[in-house]
């Protein structure tokens, strides 16, 4: 007979402390001031006194993105603009979530069509997207919407979304 | 100072130039055609600085024969547009006018960014709007889907210079 053999497992358990974080962390998000194009005047709008995001936690807008755990992208997102918001993504500190306002955010919207070469149809292909916001631009109730679909997912202690990868025809001219 | 002793300082300076066409502003949106060399431009740029005319856009038009490019000078005076059209050949380069109006420092980046239209002496010919790493010029008509590519008498019913 060998040794006595122990189960492993960890000395504290965190799932309970995770579930109780989450909850304070669905209840506190704190967004990015940062707009691309209109959908960022609906985010202004939902922000502010009428639509009030203070109601849910999330209206505490931080001027930076380390103090920050949601990034909305709202409107358009240029292709010279795009390493910059990769560059804001990467400063927030974990855990962090981020939403894709509007269609042109989703998928490029309107701005996207066969040979163009001045936009990023996604929001999707440069950062890790959790919460989609249909509309053009949304309705801030729209907004309040994904806002509080995000909290129920984090609060679920739902994984992240992953890159989601999808083929489309490069952008290149004609030959 | 006013749009008609422009006309006479250009007859003046440059009287070599000969298309000097009155136009109507109400159909075209100018006062004043000329059709140039692309050995004359800064000489009209000068004539037009020292008349008091502001630089208001370089553009260019992709033909057959080559791009055109066009220089918008305008005053505060009306009747005052004056529109300077530079037929080129397929790559040729042009001379740069910013040594004459600084604003066209910008407006020959953005230019060159957007039809590849080369601008000699200018100080810094780089790309203006697009990505420093795009390697088109998508205001060509060659670039994506070609259509209305055209030749200048197609368009304008009279000769490439």
């Amino acid at each position: 007979m060998g040794e006595k053999k122990i189960a492993p497992g960890p000395i504290v358990r965190l799932a309970v402390i995770e579930e109780v974080l989450n909850q304070f962390r669905a209840n506190s998000l704190w967004p990015m001031t940062f707009g691309l194009a209109c959908c960022a005047i609906e985010m202004m709008a939902a922000g502010a006194s009428r639509f009030d995001l203070d109601r849910f936690g999330s209206g505490a807008f931080r001027a930076s993105p380390r103090q920050s755990d949601l990034m909305i992208v709202a409107g358009t997102i240029s292709r010279k603009m795009a390493p910059t918001i990769v560059t804001l993504w990467e400063q927030m500190p974990a855990p962090k979530w981020c939403i894709a306002m509007g269609n042109c955010a989703i998928s490029g919207g309107p701005f996207e069509y066969d040979g163009q070469y001045a936009i990023v149809p996604g929001a999707n292909l440069i950062v890790p997207v959790d919460i989609y916001i249909p509309g053009c631009p949304p309705r801030p109730e729209a907004l309040i919407q994904g806002l509080l679909l995000l909290q129920d997912k984090i609060t679920r202690g739902e994984k992240r979304n992953v890159f989601r990868k999808f083929q489309r025809r490069a952008a290149t001219p004609n030959p | 100072m006013s749009f008609e002793s422009f006309r006479e300082e250009l007859q003046r300076q440059i009287p070599e130039l000969v298309a000097v066409r009155p136009r109507d502003y109400a159909l075209s949106g100018r006062h004043l055609e000329i059709q140039a060399g692309r050995d004359q431009v800064v000489a009209i740029a000068r004539t037009a600085r020292t008349v008091g005319l502001f630089l208001e856009a370089i553009t260019a038009i992709d033909f057959t024969d080559g791009p055109q490019v066009i220089y918008l000078f305008n005053s505060y005076e009306a009747p005052s547009r004056v529109q300077v059209r530079v037929q080129l050949r397929p790559k040729e380069s042009l001379a740069t006018i910013s040594g004459v109006y600084d604003a066209a420092l910008w407006h020959e980046r953005e230019v060159f960014d957007l039809f590849g239209i080369r601008f000699d002496n200018h100080p810094g010919l780089r790309r203006l709007l697009l990505p420093e790493d795009a390697d088109f010029h998508p205001l060509r008509k060659e670039f994506g889907k070609v259509h209305a590519f055209r030749s200048v008498k197609e368009i304008y019913d009279e000769p490439a210079a």
